[in-house]
């Protein structure tokens, strides 16, 4: 039985205290589970790369956090075609009904229409909100992102009125379709 | 005000929606796991680089002194001594990138991905060009060989498809996959650049 590296502990400790943190990051970027699962492991190998150089310049939920936005937005652009092609249909879809065919699903499947909001939401909104959502304050957002407490606003701001818009044109009437 | 107090109930609630989401108790174990096997897979992958550099460097270097400095011994070494050097580069430059990029501030992250990407149509380019220099010396060497041997190649046909049809393969292969890469790179730096730019319009 080999003991465990105070490297390891801690790697594992991170990951127990903000592994549900990481699993609803991932859900906002991947769709498909096979995808959600992918990234949550690229979220942890870039955690364990990086840890050896994390000297505390700020908090450890910080340092994740910052991780994984970083690995979710390289997913996004290497993703392969059969996710890019599910998502044209779906921005089809949405250009044709006016209606988020994510959240109509999610309603569907009795699943998260928040979370399926924030996967609408161009990836700029997407980051600020999903980190807002996790509680992070402004300050914090701005330091997980590498940018200024205003430029988090501005964009936590727009990034709200969006969610709010996609969530009340998907209130249900007259019980679910 | 009242507006105020709206908007941080409706945060209020969304984030006690959002909390209710994901919570697998064993994540942890199971990511910790993988990372292991990954970890050791990689660090297996970077040393069977840094031993094949090691040993064509060393065998080298026997032959060199085996044949006493024969000339083509010489040039054949040469090559190889490049090839490892540019290699290893290689290897150390994404293996330092990578390292510097996972935990950058969202701007740095830009900035090194473009970086990352910029460097990885570089290494392409380079690894092209260097196999046309190579196609364009052996090419005249082959067209000696084979009419050198011409009686040989005549009387044994297979001898010239084996010997000159691998030749052709490797660097037909090469060539593909350098073409393949440099077109997923590519789209990979479009659909990148496209999201910053949502990024930034946001």
């Amino acid at each position: 039985m080999n003991a465990e590296t105070p490297l390891e502990q801690r790697f594992r400790r991170l990951l127990s205290e903000h592994g549900r943190s990481l699993e609803r990051v991932a859900a906002s970027y991947a769709r498909v589970a096979a995808d959600r699962e992918d990234l949550l492991q690229d979220f942890a190998s870039a955690i364990w790369t990086a840890l050896p150089r994390f000297r505390g310049e700020c908090s450890e939920r910080t340092f994740v956090l910052r991780i994984a936005q970083n690995r979710a937005l390289t997913f996004l652009t290497k993703r392969g075609p059969v996710t890019a092609d599910i998502d044209d249909h779906a921005d089809a879809v949405v250009a044709s009904t006016g209606k988020n065919p994510a959240i109509a699903y999610a309603r569907k499947e009795r699943g998260s229409r928040l979370l399926a909001a924030a996967q609408a939401l161009p990836v700029g909104h997407r980051q600020v909100i999903t980190l807002l959502l996790e509680g992070l304050s402004h300050a914090e957002i701005a330091e997980v992102l590498g940018t200024t407490e205003n430029n988090v606003a501005v964009r936590a701001n727009r990034a709200r009125t969006a969610l709010r818009v996609l969530l009340e044109e998907d209130q249900p009437q007259g019980g679910p379709s | 005000m009242s507006g105020t107090k709206d908007s941080d109930d409706e945060l209020a609630r969304w984030r006690e929606e959002w909390s209710s989401l994901g919570g697998a108790s064993e994540l942890a174990e199971e990511l910790s796991r993988r990372v292991e096997r990954d970890g050791k897979r990689l660090r297996w992958r970077v040393a069977r680089e840094v031993l094949a550099c090691l040993a064509s460097t060393a065998l080298s270097g026997w032959l060199l002194v085996q044949t006493r400095g024969d000339a083509r011994t010489v040039v054949i070494s040469a090559v190889v001594l490049v090839f490892n050097g540019v290699w290893i580069t290689r290897l150390l430059t994404l293996h330092e990138g990578s390292l510097r990029v996972a935990a950058a501030g969202l701007d740095a992250f830009v900035e090194l991905t473009r970086r990352r990407l910029a460097d990885d149509l570089r290494w392409i380019a380079f690894g092209r060009r260097a196999t046309e220099i190579l196609v364009a010396l052996v090419a005249p060497w082959s067209i000696w060989v084979l009419v050198s041997r011409w009686d040989r190649y005549r009387a044994e046909p297979w001898r010239a498809f084996v010997g000159f049809g691998v030749a052709i393969a490797i660097f037909a292969g090469v060539w593909t996959a350098a073409r393949r890469r440099r077109a997923r790179i590519e789209r990979e730096r479009a659909r990148f650049e496209e999201l910053v730019a949502g990024k930034t319009l946001s």
